[in-house]
């Protein structure tokens, strides 16, 4: 009889030890696609569980050590990976500085438009020189390459050939991660398990589940009924809801900044009028005194208390601080509407003019509330706003124009992130003189164009020297900001809620990973 | 008969036709969705070679033709986000829209005729009154508001049924049902109730409606003077009349359940076609909005079908016609 009592409370003992701790997270975003090369930010979350990247970014956006346990150039033109030994798939096969060059060759060839290949570009050859030896060669000297790289993910060489569809099926999924693939059912969630054989430290957590849920209600109501252990994409409007003894919250300045652009260069601009509403033979625009007042016109405090509720952080830069090319000497200057109204009258527009802000209104956190804002204090120092709001994808082709066609707006607010945490590649993309040929200043669609901060720009581009080219990249932001090429509004905020007894860890990218969510040590 | 089906088939042709021809060119005037799909650092040249791979180069009548050719085999195009056939996309969807739909059409069906039945032959009772008032409410909720309320008190607040989300599934006869298991029935539940409400509502009032009309008509009467009575009288005689507009509205609006269940779909994240149509509008995938508006259109052919067959069944006079 003992022994039968005994044997049951082992066997009980066992289950309870036995019992699977789950993790499950509601998902703003909806996972598009089971690839792990198919470009799409929050696809790439989602699958660095199961897919590592040679070069890994920390929660700051710093590259650390992934599969590549270090990286170095050995000319201007060639980087060497030293990969880590002793990684294997989930299907138990060796990864190898061939998967790694099949991988990356995958990611190039990409079919379709939403690919990697834009940050590849510079990429002429990858070779394995022996089995823990990767070399990459550039076309041109490429000193962010190890960030460009640390977007794709490695994958099996026998996985080259592998479609989108087997992807999609469950079939071709193995990576070298923390996580293995379960199951991705479209529109719906992502199922991962624990992967036992994982290099690195063993995971807490047996199965992971990423409930897509995009709306911000059900989101949260998602985290208070007990369905998700923590929820992304928290807005200060959910603020209060969250706030009781049962729930915590986390955040911090994301990589994502929101800016007024403005038409700098045309000699007239499509949407404005003089104080009468009449065609004007000028654009106020390309004059910088004009461009500066508005700068000052904009309180970005009273924007970020009242309409962000505090999920913002001002800025005159591209990037936040802590990132690369952030440069601290330069902050937001405090508005100032009277000495606005003189710069203004100085350029020659003592009554100001009329001006149409196009926005957003489905894109950023309250991106048609802060341009309605924005258009009430550029109209408070005279210039006369009226603000026109679009969906996204009605905005985006407008405001960036093509080859037939000139951008459309004279200002507008549009956002862009430094994926990589560094300010390189915002810097080419919108300050950088804009140049079809030599894929500059493809988001400079107000055509801001200063020779010296092109020359900045081009020099850091191929500088392989850090420190050397983090000077220039601040040299060239603070030019800029004196030209008051563009108006900076503020970096947004990344905030989770989340059960307590849980820890979050809080990335500049807004990225959830099951492994920055541990359980707090028990008291 | 056979005459009646080909003209009604070709009418429904002809409406695919100009469908497909309305969708295609009205959203190809939304705008371009190549900047929405390509990393936001891609150069004219990227650009352009991506809007080449996906077919966008092309002026939009020659995309049209091209799209014509291939439906005419059965290939609807394929999703510029998903990249993969846009019909699959739908195929994968339309099990859970088709499971909470008849989930909702049976539970307003099961409540409504009944309830509707009972206030109709009661007469000014204070049952009728109570059912009848509430089902105003019921038509006039706007479906968003009752959705989150009902998530606060049963998911939230009570904690009986998840807040969203489909729940395990079983696959029988080849679709991914969540009817089999007991976390799929709770995660059904309250979106299910949700659509349901309006949809009894309307069934109760018509069913009352209809049933105070047959009961005072002769040939009730003259029944009752037969001396039928009771369930026989009910069944026999006063359902088939009461139930001719009933079908008419529950095709109607199961047609309306499946195509626009768009609302409650994204309050509960339930995966279902109408989440899916929304997204791809606003990623501007057009193949898959056009495939999914001409599944939709199809759809609504052949429940305006089933609902004539139906008519059969219930009115002997039609299918003496029909011979």
């Amino acid at each position: 009889m003992a022994r039968w009592i005994v044997g049951l409370i082992l066997v009980a003992l066992m289950a309870v030890s036995a019992q699977a701790t789950d993790l499950r997270i509601g998902f703003k975003s909806e996972v598009s696609s089971a690839d792990p090369h198919v470009f799409q930010a929050f696809n790439r979350n989602v699958w660095l569980h199961v897919y590592e990247p040679l070069v890994a970014q920390d929660k700051d956006l710093k590259a650390v050590p992934g599969l590549a346990q270090e990286w170095r150039a050995t000319d201007r033109t060639t980087w060497v990976f030293k990969l880590r030994p002793n990684v294997t798939f989930h299907d138990g096969s060796p990864f190898t500085a061939e998967d790694a060059k099949a991988s990356i060759e995958r990611a190039m060839a990409m079919p379709g438009a939403r690919t990697y290949k834009p940050y590849l570009r510079d990429i002429d050859a990858v070779k394995a020189i022996d089995p823990l030896t990767l070399q990459v060669t550039t076309k041109v000297p490429s000193p962010t390459l190890p960030d460009n790289i640390s977007l794709i993910s490695m994958l099996p060489k026998v996985m080259a050939q592998a479609t989108e569809q087997s992807f999609a099926a469950g079939q071709s999924n193995i990576g070298t991660g923390p996580y293995k693939f379960v199951e991705f059912s479209h529109g719906q969630r992502v199922v991962l398990a624990k992967n036992e054989k994982y290099w690195g430290n063993k995971e807490p957590w047996d199965k992971v589940t990423f409930q897509f849920i995009p709306k911000d209600p059900a989101r949260a109501s998602a985290l208070l009924s007990g369905t998700v252990d923590v929820i992304d994409g928290v807005s200060a409007n959910l603020g209060d809801i969250l706030k009781s003894n049962k729930f915590d919250r986390t955040g911090r300045t994301s990589y994502m900044l929101n800016f007024i652009g403005l038409d700098v260069s045309r000699a007239q601009s499509p949407f404005v009028l003089d104080d009468q509403g009449k065609k004007m033979t000028t654009n106020p625009l390309s004059n910088r005194k004009v461009r500066q007042a508005l700068m000052l016109s904009v309180n970005r405090d009273l924007i970020i208390r009242n309409i962000m509720k505090g999920d913002a952080t001002p800025t005159a830069q591209l990037v936040p601080a802590g990132f690369f090319g952030n440069d601290p000497t330069l902050t937001p200057a405090p508005a100032d509407p009277a000495k606005a109204k003189a710069l203004l009258a100085e350029a020659g527009y003592p009554n100001g003019f009329r001006l149409s802000l196009h926005c957003p209104n489905d894109r950023y956190p309250n991106d048609a509330k802060v341009c309605e804002a924005v258009g009430q204090m550029f109209t408070q120092i005279g210039v006369k706003t009226d603000v026109q709001t679009l969906p996204f994808a009605v905005f985006t082709p407008k405001a960036q124009g093509s080859a037939t066609e000139e951008p459309a707006f004279s200002a507008w607010l549009i956002g862009i992130g430094a994926v990589t945490g560094d300010s390189l590649q915002p810097l080419i993309a919108t300050l950088a003189s804009f140049d079809a040929k030599a894929g500059l200043g493809a988001g400079n669609w107000g055509r801001y164009s200063n020779k010296e901060v092109d020359a900045l720009i081009l020099k850091a581009a191929q500088s392989m020297n850090p420190a050397e080219r983090e000077q220039l990249q601040r040299d060239a932001t603070r030019l800029a900001a004196a030209d008051a090429a563009t108006i900076p509004l503020h970096n947004l905020k990344a905030v989770w809620a989340y059960r307590k007894g849980l820890t979050v860890v809080a990335r500049a990218d807004g990225f959830t990973f099951a492994t920055g969510i541990r359980e707090e040590a028990s008291k | 008969m056979i005459e009646s089906i080909l003209r009604r088939a070709g009418q429904s042709l002809v409406a695919l036709l100009l469908m497909s021809c309305l969708a295609f060119v009205g959203i190809n005037m939304v705008g371009d969705p190549i900047q929405l799909l390509v990393p936001p650092n891609a150069t004219p040249a990227e650009l352009a070679q991506a809007s080449k791979e996906l077919g966008l180069d092309k002026p939009v009548h020659i995309q049209y033709l091209r799209f014509l050719r291939n439906a005419v085999h059965g290939e609807l195009g394929t999703s510029f986000v998903a990249n993969r056939p846009a019909l699959q996309l739908i195929a994968e969807r339309a099990p859970a829209t088709f499971e909470l739909a008849l989930t909702a059409l049976t539970i307003s069906a099961v409540i409504g005729i009944p309830l509707g039945m009972l206030c109709g032959l009661r007469g000014d009772g204070p049952l009728r009154k109570v059912v009848l008032a509430g089902s105003i409410v019921g038509v006039t909720v706007p479906t968003f508001w009752m959705s989150l309320l009902l998530i606060l008190v049963f998911a939230v607040n009570l904690g009986w049924f998840p807040s969203g989300g489909r729940g395990d599934t079983v696959v029988i006869f080849g679709f991914a049902t969540s009817l089999a298991t007991v976390d799929g029935i709770k995660h059904l539940v309250l979106p299910a109730v949700t659509l349901a409400l309006f949809n009894t509502a309307l069934v109760i009032r018509l069913t009352e409606a209809g049933t105070r009309e047959v009961m005072g008509q002769e040939f009730i009467r003259f029944a009752r003077a037969k001396g039928v009575g009771g369930s026989r009288l009910l069944l026999r005689h006063v359902a088939p009349n009461v139930m001719i507009p009933v079908v008419t509205a529950l095709g109607l609006e199961f047609g309306q359940l499946i195509a626009f269940s768009v609302v409650t779909e994204s309050i509960f994240a339930w995966p279902g076609m109408g989440k899916l149509i929304i997204d791809s509008i606003l990623q501007l995938d057009r193949p898959v909005v056009v495939a999914y508006l001409l599944v939709t259109l199809l759809i609504f052919v052949v429940i305006n079908f089933a609902v004539d067959a139906l008519y059969l069944v219930l009115d002997p006079r039609l299918r003496t016609k029909a011979h």
